[in-house]
Order: structure tokens, then sequence, then C-alpha cells
């Protein structure tokens, strides 16, 4: 493990692998994180940078079922950490946790890094299942910087790939 | 009918009195399950209150919780370090289905519980590390959230948990027979083959959806399945596509190993079995909703 985000990622015991590209990946349970990288893959097919590069998945990172504040500031610390991400996707899927309870995650996230003086990136977020009206309401009322919510996993998926390919 | 799990089955649940075990205990009793025991030594004799004024009994033993409630299935919440035990005890009993929800069971613990009810050959174990196994307005035997998807005549077999959800959500307007989370560990009881068969066996299983991912060859061995024992359409979905070689991506089997284990292999010996595989999610349910327009035309 040579890798200094994967330390960090250990140190934080998060359930984090580096890829190479430029979008910063969080989901909530392994499939649907594989699922997600994937598709962001295939959105990024239809984005180009001026450099010529397409966006692509920059990192594996599964915070699991529960999803509380601090893991997901955690997970976003170590996402901002990351000097190649240039726009970063939360991807999650309300089953057990309710969505807003994942809301109020984001949100107690952004203080955590504030307070921490590190900003944010574009970040656009997807909450569906359980609660999810309600995690939406919170996101939207928050007025949180850079932050875009999308209702499907596609849709959203191709709003930070083409956010990622304008960064670039 | 529907697969492993009916509104007849009588489910006890191992490792109850602890706070996982307490809060799915009372999802699984919310969506009409009927939980008939807990099954922890300390407590033995007493009771627990749930919410809608039920109480369920605590017994010292699986074979005590079995003679007191003729319990059918077994749900396992111990601890990974006590799942072992609590699998061989619930093996010992001749419960007919056992299915271990506990993530973090050492691999070696897996190995030889799992040949240890082989051998039994009463007991059907699913997981470990899975979320169960639903059976939409009848009953709920683990953590899959009962409100994603009604019933209906598809049938789910899945590696993820979440990908189980997602999938659920998006066939919600069709609805589920039976939705089984097999788990992502290397080594699993129940596999998509033996769901597969059930399904096809099941009559109230018009088509069936099947997740995979990277890693193993289950997969592979599933189309072969398919191609010579499935004549109900099959659609298939493979997570992992873009995931680099020799990384373990979250589930502890999720792994490509030189050229073994990738998607774009599982996907293929899918479709030469005559499996539609959808490239994500939304476009799998998408051949799976044509499938059932068909279905009902």
């Amino acid at each position: 493990m040579t890798d200094p985000l994967e330390v960090l990622a250990i140190e934080k015991s998060l359930n984090y692998v580096k890829l190479d590209g430029n979008i910063g990946i969080i989901g909530n349970g392994a499939g649907l994180v594989m699922s997600t990288l994937d598709v962001v893959a295939y959105a990024g097919e239809e984005f180009t940078a001026r450099d010529g590069s397409h966006p692509r998945p920059a990192n594996f990172l599964d915070i699991g079922g529960g999803a509380d504040a601090n893991v997901m500031a955690n997970g976003l610390d170590v996402i901002f950490e990351d000097h190649q991400v240039k726009a970063v996707f939360v991807n999650v899927f309300g089953g057990i946790t309710a969505c807003d309870q994942v809301a109020d995650g984001i949100v107690k996230a952004y203080e955590i890094l504030a307070s921490h003086g590190k900003s944010p990136k574009p970040l656009v977020v997807r909450l569906d299942g359980n609660n999810a009206e309600k995690g939406r309401e919170i996101l939207d009322g928050a007025g949180l910087p850079l932050l875009e919510r999308v209702d499907t996993m596609d849709g959203a998926a191709r709003r930070v790939a083409e956010l990622a390919a304008a960064a670039v | 009918m529907a697969i492993f799990l009916t509104r007849d089955s009588k489910v006890i649940v191992q490792g109850m009195t602890g706070s996982e075990g307490m809060k799915h205990t009372t999802r699984m009793l919310a969506s009409g399950t009927q939980v008939v025991g807990g099954v922890n030594p300390r407590k033995a004799g007493t009771t627990v209150d749930f919410p809608g004024g039920v109480q369920v009994p605590v017994f010292g033993t699986v074979a005590e919780a079995i003679d007191a409630t003729g319990a059918d299935v077994s749900v396992i919440f111990v601890p990974a370090a006590f799942t072992k035990a609590a699998v061989v005890e619930a093996v010992d009993a001749k419960i007919p289905l056992a299915i271990v929800i506990t993530e973090g069971v050492p691999v070696k613990d897996t190995a030889e519980f799992f040949e240890y009810a082989q051998d039994a050959g009463t007991t059907r174990l699913i997981g470990p590390n899975c979320p169960g196994l639903i059976t939409p307005g009848q009953a709920n035997a683990g953590i899959i959230p009962a409100d994603i998807s009604g019933p209906g005549r598809i049938g789910l077999v899945s590696k993820s948990g979440t990908l189980t959800y997602q999938m659920m959500f998006e066939l919600r307007d069709f609805g589920f027979s039976t939705a089984v989370g097999i788990g992502g560990d290397p080594i699993i009881g129940t596999t998509h083959i033996d769901c597969l068969q059930a399904f096809q066996d099941d009559p109230d299983t018009d088509a069936i959806v099947m997740i995979g991912e990277i890693g193993g060859d289950a997969e592979e061995r599933a189309a072969a399945y398919i191609a010579e024992h499935v004549t109900k359409p099959v659609v298939g979905y493979v997570a992992g596509f873009t995931a680099p070689e020799g990384k373990t991506m979250g589930h502890a089997g999720a792994i490509v190993s030189g050229s073994k284990g990738t998607a774009q292999a599982k996907a293929e010996a899918l479709e030469a079995a005559g499996v539609r595989v959808g490239k994500t999610p939304s476009a799998t349910a998408q051949l799976m909703r044509e499938i059932m327009q068909g279905l009902t035309r």
C-alpha cells in the first residue's frame, strides 16, 4: 500500500480504493459503488475536456449502510485531499438508512470540513429510496456551496462528468 | 408460492436482543413476518416487547425454539466471532433455512460451517454478509426494506444488497415474487444457481433478474446452468466493468485476478446463455420492463 490517500483512508477506517480519474465517488454498499464507477465511466465518454481527455472515476469509496455524518465527513475529506479530483458524486440509495439522515450527514460534513479550513469541490448528490423527499428538502434548504442535486443515478453521473470535464 | 419464504414461514432470530437484532426484528414484524422467537441463552425464559403490543419469547437454544414454536427459518445477527457457533447450532437443530446477515465472518469459519451444513443436508444457508430475502406482502427475513416494492412476478437474486434495493426500486411498478440477497463473500451458502432453479420451479415467478459482480466464477457457472435448465426469461447485470485488476472492491470476493473474474467475461458468458445483460442498473431494469410488458400483452 503506497498511495498516500489509501493510507489516509485506512487511518479513517474507510473502504477506499484509489483509481486514476478525476471524479470522486462516494456511495453506500459495495455493489452500488462498483456500479456507480461504471455508470460514471460511461457518462464520461460523452464529455471531453479541453485537453482531449474523458472524465473518469478517481476512487472507489463505500461508506456502508450507516453513512452517519462523521463517516460522510471523513469520506469527503479524503476525496477533497485528492488533487486530481475535479468534481464529486455522492450516490446513495436509502435502504436501511433514511435519506434525511444522509442529507443531515452531508450538511454536517460541510460544517466539519469548513471548521478544518477546507473548501469544497463541485458535488453532485443523488438520493433515492427511504425518505428521499425529506433528504432532498434538507439539501435544498441548506444552500451548500457548489452542491447540486440530481434525482436519478444516470442523470447525476452525466452532470458530474460534465462538471469534471469543464474543470480540466 | 414464492421461493424459500412465505407468509406461513415461522421465523426465529438468533441475536434478537442485540441492537441490530432488535431493530430488524421490529422491521420484520412490521412487514407482517411471523417472528415467533429469539435465541439467547442468557435471556432464556424472558419475553421482548415490540411495537404494536407484540411479545416475542426468548429461548435458550435453537432446538428449544423449534420445539416450542415450530420455527422453520432462522435469521442470524450474532457478532462475527460467534457466527460459526450460531450456524452450527441452527444446523444441529435441523432448521430448514438459516440466513446469516452478519458481515466480517472469517472465511475459514464460513468454510467450516458451510461444509458442516452440506454434510448435515438438512439446512439451507443464505449468506453470510447478505441482506437476506423478502417475499413482498408475505414475509421478510433479514434487512431488505419492505417498503421499496410490493408483490409481483419478478424473481431477483443478487450478490449486492444496495443493488438489490436499487433494482427493486427501479422495477417497483411490477413487483417481486421473492428477492434474495446471497452476499458477496468468497464462500456463500445459497448461490445464484440455487435461486435460478427455485425461480424456474416457482409458478408465481414469470421472469428473473440476476445481479452479479466482479470476482470468482459464480456468474459463469450460473450462465451454464441457465443455458441447460432455465426456460423463463432472465435479465442480468454485472457490476464492476471499470474495476482495476488486483484491487478488492468492498466485498471480500469482489476482485479481478489477472484476466479472471472480469465483468466483461461474466456478461459475455451470460449473453451466450441467452440472458439479456444491461450495461447499467437502469438499462437492466428497462430490459426487464420490456419482457414483463411482452408477457402481459
